[in-house]
């Protein structure tokens, strides 16, 4: 199957350079931590198809991943910053159209949601 | 505070940490010490203070194991248990931890998404001073925790403090959502 893209969620400041990084390289924990983690617990039911499982990756995939993504990153390409609010509003969005249970939300999450809703 | 290097995951301290036992948690050997040889493992056999109990804990849980967006992390549970029982207390020896690893920023960072997970309430203006701390912080990893803390607390009074810092930040991507948090709390508040 082509993959046209994949999206991840990244720590953004984890791909930041740093001294001792230098220019072009990548801290090991900007791709070891939450960016792998990974489980297909998709709550909404019609996307959980498309989820890939990212655990199976050899050491070889995840430098490539991560060069690949390193450049994007840092060209400030490819990936998007949501605030809470933005967050918010989609799941609202979600929640208002039945694409999204509040059930399927944490306890924390789906109280936001109710107050923003 | 020398710093420990935790190459093991201690169970009982988070067995203690998902239950919220920490305060009454029993004497903790400490592995290492970097600045002892790895040979001279040093073993504290009388019972720490609360107050070193607590910031052991904190900095242990905090080492083994990362900070994930939608998970919540033990180290968040002790803080908030502890802040329960003793708001003042508590806070002050949060920022007093804080402080001691401000130079460590993976610490730093910890900490602060930690404190900027609980409510406003729970850390009021302890929460705040560790946040405003932060964002001029030279790491960006710290400073965007301080931002995330004061979005998610929000308020005219969060909205004050980034409007005060959002020259200083250099990176441009962090100061475009440092923008971004300002335009959504201002029309919240």
């Amino acid at each position: 199957m082509a993959l046209n893209f994949l999206a991840r969620k990244i720590s953004r400041a984890k791909w930041e350079p740093t001294p001792y990084t230098g220019p072009e390289g990548i801290r090991a924990d900007a791709i070891t931590g939450s960016c792998l983690r990974t489980q297909n617990d998709t709550i909404i039911e019609n996307l959980r198809g498309r989820h890939v499982d990212l655990i199976n990756l050899t050491m070889t995939q995840i430098i490539f991943l991560a060069t690949d993504s390193a450049v994007k990153i840092r060209q400030n390409a490819g990936f998007y910053l949501f605030t809470k609010r933005a967050v918010l509003e989609k799941l609202r969005t979600a929640v208002n159209s039945g694409r999204l249970t509040l059930d399927g939300l944490n306890d924390k999450v789906k109280l936001e949601v109710l107050n923003s809703l | 505070m020398s710093e420990l290097i935790s190459t093991t995951v201690s169970a009982e301290i988070k067995t203690s940490a998902s239950e919220g036992l920490l305060l009454s948690h029993p004497p903790v050997s400490l592995k290492t010490s970097r600045s002892a040889p790895a040979s001279t493992d040093l073993l504290i056999n009388q019972p720490l203070d609360p107050q070193a109990q607590f910031s052991m804990a904190i900095l242990r849980l905090l080492e083994v194991e990362p900070i994930d967006d939608g998970y919540s992390h033990p180290a968040e549970e002790v803080m908030e248990n502890a802040l329960k029982k003793d708001k003042t207390l508590t806070s002050a020896w949060i920022e007093g931890i804080y402080l001691e690893n401000f130079k460590r920023p993976a610490m730093a960072t910890g900490i602060l998404r930690c404190v900027g997970r609980l409510k406003n309430s729970l850390v009021e203006s302890s929460g705040r001073n560790m946040a405003r701390r932060g964002l001029s912080h030279p790491d960006v990893e710290v400073r965007e925790a301080a931002i995330r803390a004061l979005e998610t607390w929000g308020g005219q009074e969060s909205v004050e403090t980034l409007k005060a810092f959002i020259d200083n930040e250099p990176v441009f991507w962090l100061k475009n959502y440092l923008t971004q948090v300002i335009t959504d709390l201002s029309k919240w508040h």
